[in-house]
């Protein structure tokens, strides 16, 4: 039987109050074993859904903001921006994460 | 072609005209600056313009082709110089070549329709006779005339283009938001239009 599954979208932040989230329940697909506790996120997931493509584009290719600028469709220097700010935001969240 | 697609691309041309700065890279930008470059120069050249400083278009007699190519180089020099150097005070990084002399390039040209305006309205005719005889009778018909004011709005609205143009430009190369990034662009535009025009000045 063909099994549908609705892929959701990952929350970065809480819906309610904008707080941070952080998992609290894993489990394991073949055994269901379940494992509670307090585990963070990684800073990757605290990316919004567009910045974590950026990411994954750039990874594809070779770290290469001239190739990026042909997959997206921008100038270079736009690219250079778009680099820039999410490296901006790696490092916020970074810095929070040591306090 | 379907009236749509040529309505498609002719609205992908107009969007890759203005937003130049965010849309082109590689050899489009490149080629299309060699082509607004050359538009520029023969535009100017049949339009008897002279292009002394940046934001800056005369109409006069005759212009030779060197003095037209003298004057384009400086502009493109002196721009390049100010914006160098105000992105690199920015952003620490030495800007690309290849994208930062084509995007100048791109962005002056709203100077190939300007170039042209000499045909709908002789402003050196008009100057000539200003010399001689202010409020003389034919220079105020010439003043009271459509085309004087269709051309000296034209003028002005691709003045402004050309600033907006520019103002893309350093924004999305810099990065920079808000009053900062005003006083750069406005400082690097005005010593760019100030060497310009005293480099014109001492070269004539």
């Amino acid at each position: 039987m063909l099994q549908i599954i609705e892929v959701k979208v990952f929350p970065n932040s809480c819906p309610a109050c904008s707080s941070d989230l952080h998992v609290s329940e894993l489990s394991c697909s073949k055994c269901e074993t379940k494992i509670q506790g307090q585990f963070a996120l990684p800073d990757i997931m605290n990316l919004n859904a567009e910045e974590q493509k950026f990411l994954i584009e750039f990874l594809m290719a070779s770290g290469s903001l001239k190739e990026m600028s042909k997959i997206l469709g921008f100038s270079y220097p736009k690219v250079r921006n778009m680099l820039d700010e999410l490296i901006q935001k790696v490092q916020k969240l970074k810095s929070v994460d040591h306090e | 072609m379907s009236l749509f697609k040529k309505f498609k691309n002719l609205k992908v041309l107009i969007m890759n005209s203005v937003r130049f700065f965010e849309r082109l890279y590689g050899k489009k930008l490149i080629w299309g600056a060699l082509a607004i470059g050359i538009g520029i120069y023969v535009s100017a050249l049949i339009g008897n313009a002279r292009l002394d400083g940046v934001l800056s278009l005369h109409f006069v007699s005759k212009v030779s082709p060197a003095t037209l190519l003298g004057d384009m180089l400086i502009n493109l020099l002196s721009l390049f110089l100010f914006f160098g150097a105000a992105l690199y005070s920015i952003t620490r990084r030495i800007p690309r070549l290849v994208d930062l002399i084509p995007q100048l390039i791109w962005a002056q040209w709203p100077l190939i329709p300007l170039s042209l305006l000499s045909f709908l309205f002789d402003f050196q005719q008009l100057q000539s006779l200003s010399q001689d005889q202010p409020l003389g009778t034919e220079s105020l018909d010439m003043l009271s005339s459509g085309s004087f004011w269709f051309s000296t709005l034209a003028l002005i609205a691709g003045i402004i283009f050309e600033v907006h143009f520019l103002f893309g430009l350093f924004k999305v190369d810099s990065g920079l938001k808000g009053a900062k990034l005003n006083w750069y662009f406005a400082l690097s535009l005005i010593l760019s239009m100030t060497l310009s025009i005293y480099l014109v000045t001492i070269l004539n």
